[in-house]
């Protein structure tokens, strides 16, 4: 890592320390959240994988959409080096996103991706767990919209997140940042 | 043409990513024009240097947070160098927004990792506008992005501990921000403001402001390099280089020398256009010593910061009741601290004063201050003039720290200065103190001869003057020198009878007045006395002290640098040094009172002549530095 440094380690620690605080919390969870496919998902999937994780909803009318399609041509950049990487589109609309309206969604960006959708409570704290707070938008048109910020993350392996991407910066960045981390987490499971 | 490949690789993916943009918001209800910022440059670009970009006026200043949580103030977050401001938060969703910022500044960072002018001499930073969501700990991970690619250059992201820090920060830059609100009137997640960027240069003034058609990474960068080629080079390097080469003009622009001749012509000077640069005010004053005593707050280890305060302060107009008139407008720098054009000054809306402003120089020295020696501490001093209804007119001690600690400019320099950004009476007081302590100058010609033992030093005349100054003209007995160091002056209170003659009847039926070169009327005394202020008697010392035996004492002032602070006199009334010396060849003005060590002096022309020429050798060798430091300083919203 360019950066490497003395402190890093100890935060790696204490990375360690909240993901132990994580592995317990998806535990919990596990029974509750759901992929795209119908099959039951637990954050622990996530470890030992460098994710890029992005938080909206399908219905998002504004970044969510630019986001993920930034991340596919991000991650149809990394070739073969995709096998590291783990993307996750993580929803905050479970009401409106099933599984099945995902998976369909899904379909037009990178093939790569898992949904994520399940119980409302469990999302919720999850999310905010990634210091995501969706606040409904409170008219009810015909498309409800949820306002959730900056929502585009990369987590290192041990489930921390390491960098918020911008918006606005180009996908060719996001896979530079992605070709660095899976070099600097050699350990990576495939 | 490596960077022009990199430029063009990234330009192909990002037309890819917009035009990806373009047909999701096509498909969306918000479908919008994309910023030229994302394309090609809107325009045909004048050449770098082509073009001037002349100051909008001070960048503001605030308390921010850092990545680390550290608390700084935005200009030292902006660094010594070029920076460009933005301001974002984390729910702006605008593809011409805060995406279309971080887009152009992203251009910039990626030039960097090629272009070592841009990495040397740009500084991005992006403040946000969220203090709730965006802690230290969230921006740290916005920094992440260029911590792992990229790194070359720098990008700050920099947040507030809260709304109460940021919004003067964000009212100092027009940045009116509102909450989206919903239709019943509660608050959504969205602010708007109008997207606006700022190209702040090392001196912190605004030199460019861009908004969404015009900011694109090519014209910022054509920016930089203009403002780099009209001879602002970056400070770090050539620092000392560039103050050796500056001129700093002493005395009143006006030049006035033989106005009373017909065939005068105009010598003024026209105002120089300041040129804005910094020096090392410390090296000055330590190298400027020799002939004083020793400096008495060098073990002040935030001296520097307090005499920077203090000098801002010192400059600041918005120090008087109505924003007019600074301590610099009568203690004028170029002009040696006081006023060469005026016998006594005149303050806030004109109103006149009784006695002349005196010279700044070196008075930290002075057990003394004020004419008639009333106070004793400078840090004191200054709350007289601030407060006087003449002078600069303010109605209370409470009044001036309000208005003080309304100034976005000051918390900040308050807290570098005092480690906190409490604004009291003490630290004004402190800090116009440091800044008037620091006007030391010593090392005059005289200094060098005498003290210096540079025997080549003084010329024939010169000495013959200083035989004369210690010897029979007997000045040294009140100007007194030291055996390692001189002062010029004991600071005692002495009649001399210049005060004397304000107070008994103007005996002269006719005034002479000039009206332009080489033209003079009589006008009768009594017109002039019909239309102006009554000359009030000013008993000096006897004001403070109701002791008869007091009036008309005034405190010996010291002589260094008095070849630059004319007109002489506690009430200016002598213009020339050559007059003053003949004032006292004639023994002072009788009166009952008349101290007793003036006594005519029977000196010849040649001696007069002598004496004075002695008096010019008492300039300190870092008046211009001193003045320099003065003048370039820019105080205030008005930029040059």
């Amino acid at each position: 890592m360019t950066t490497s440094k003395g402190p890093e380690c100890l935060m790696k620690k204490l990375a360690f320390i909240c993901f132990l605080a994580v592995f317990s919390f998806s535990t919990l969870a596990e029974e509750k959240l759901v992929d795209h496919l119908g099959k039951p998902f637990s954050v622990d999937q996530l470890k030992g994988k460098v994710v890029l994780l992005i938080i909206g909803f399908t219905n998002c009318e504004d970044i969510c959409p630019t986001e993920m399609a930034r991340a596919s041509i991000a991650l149809s950049k990394m070739k073969e080096d995709i096998r590291l990487v783990k993307p996750i589109f993580l929803t905050v609309d479970p009401e409106r996103d099933s599984p099945e309206v995902i998976a369909k969604y899904l379909k037009n960006f990178h093939p790569s991706f898992t949904g994520i959708s399940g119980d409302s409570e469990t999302l919720t704290e999850l999310v905010n767990h990634y210091g995501v707070s969706p606040k409904r938008e409170r008219h009810h048109g015909e498309n409800q919209q949820i306002n959730h910020g900056y929502s585009t993350f990369i987590l290192n392996t041990l489930g921390e997140i390491e960098v918020a991407v911008l918006p606005g910066l180009p996908p060719s960045h996001l896979s530079e940042l992605l070709f660095k981390m899976t070099e600097e987490n050699s350990e990576i499971r495939i | 043409m490596k960077k022009l490949a990199l430029k063009t690789s990234s330009f192909i993916t990002s037309s890819l990513f917009l035009s990806l943009i373009i047909s999701i918001h096509v498909g969306s209800a918000i479908a919008q024009r994309l910023a030229p910022g994302y394309g090609d440059t809107p325009f045909l670009l004048p050449d770098p240097g082509t073009y001037s970009l002349p100051s909008l006026g001070m960048a503001g200043d605030g308390m921010v947070l850092t990545d680390s949580g550290e608390t700084v103030s935005l200009h030292s977050a902006l660094g010594g160098n070029y920076a460009l401001l933005s301001f974002m938060y984390a729910s702006c969703a605008d593809v011409n927004g805060c995406p279309l910022t971080a887009y152009v500044f992203y251009q910039l960072k990626r030039n960097m990792q090629v272009d070592s002018i841009l990495a040397d001499n740009l500084k991005l930073v992006s403040l946000s506008f969220d203090p709730a969501r965006d802690t230290p700990s969230v921006i740290q991970k916005y920094a992440a992005n260029f911590s792992i690619t990229n790194s070359t250059g720098s990008w700050d992201f920099l947040t507030s501990s809260s709304e109460t820090e940021l919004i003067p920060i964000l009212e100092a830059y027009n940045q009116d921000v509102q909450r989206k609100r919903f239709i019943d009137g509660s608050n959504t997640e969205e602010l708007i403001h109008i997207l606006r960027v700022f190209l702040i240069d090392p001196k912190k003034r605004i030199r460019n402001i861009y908004s969404v058609p015009y900011l694109h990474s090519e014209i910022i960068y054509r920016d930089l390099l203009t403002l780099l080629k009209n001879g602002e080079i970056s400070p770090e390097k050539s620092r000392e280089e560039m103050f050796l080469t500056q001129s700093t003009q002493l005395g009143p622009g006006d030049v006035r020398e033989g106005y009373e001749n017909k065939n005068f012509k105009s010598q003024s000077n026209p105002l120089k256009r300041k040129n804005n640069l910094t020096h090392s005010p410390k090296t000055t004053r330590t190298q400027s010593n020799l002939g004083l005593p020793p400096h008495r707050l060098d073990r002040d280890l935030k001296l520097e910061e307090k005499i920077y305060l203090g000098r801002r302060l010192f400059l600041d107009r918005r120090l008087s009741l109505n924003n007019t008139m600074s301590c610099a407008m009568c203690h004028i720098p170029e002009q040696g601290f006081t006023n060469n054009e005026l016998a006594t000054s005149v303050g806030i809306e004109g109103r006149t004063l009784n006695r002349n402003a005196p010279s700044l120089f070196n008075v930290g020295f002075s057990p003394n201050l004020f004419h008639d020696g009333r106070e004793d501490s400078l840090s004191q001093q200054i709350w007289s003039p601030l407060l006087d209804k003449n002078e600069m007119g303010n109605p209370s001690v409470g009044y001036v720290l309000n208005k003080i600690r309304s100034i976005p400019d000051y918390p900040p320099l308050f807290f570098s200065a005092f480690g906190d950004s409490k604004i009291s009476m003490e630290a004004i007081g402190d800090a116009l103190a440091s800044y008037q302590n620091s006007l030391n100058s010593g090392s005059s010609l005289f200094d060098r001869w005498y003290f210096g033992k540079e025997v080549d030093a003084f010329q024939p005349n010169q000495k013959r003057g200083f035989a004369l100054f210690v010897g029979k003209a007997g000045c040294a007995s009140c100007h007194v020198l030291g055996k390692e160091d001189a002062l010029f002056s004991d600071y005692k209170m002495r009649n001399t009878g210049v005060g004397y003659l304000r107070s008994i009847p103007h005996k002269q039926k006719k005034q002479t007045v000039q009206l332009a070169p080489g033209v003079f009327t009589e006008v009768d005394y009594g017109i002039i006395k019909s239309v102006s202020g009554p000359i009030k008697p000013d008993l000096g010392l006897y004001a403070i002290t109701q002791n008869p035996e007091d009036r008309w004492k005034f405190r010996t002032p010291t002589l260094r640098n008095i070849a630059l602070t004319s007109p002489y006199m506690h009430d200016g009334s002598i213009s020339t040094l050559k007059e003053v010396v003949e004032f006292y060849n004639g023994g002072g003005i009788s009166n009952p009172l008349l101290d007793p060590l003036i006594q005519p002096l029977n000196l010849t022309q040649q001696e007069i002549s002598d004496l004075t020429s002695f008096l010019d050798t008492l300039t300190g060798s870092n008046v211009r530095e001193l003045v320099a430091e003065a003048t370039n300083e820019v105080v205030g919203d008005v930029g040059i």
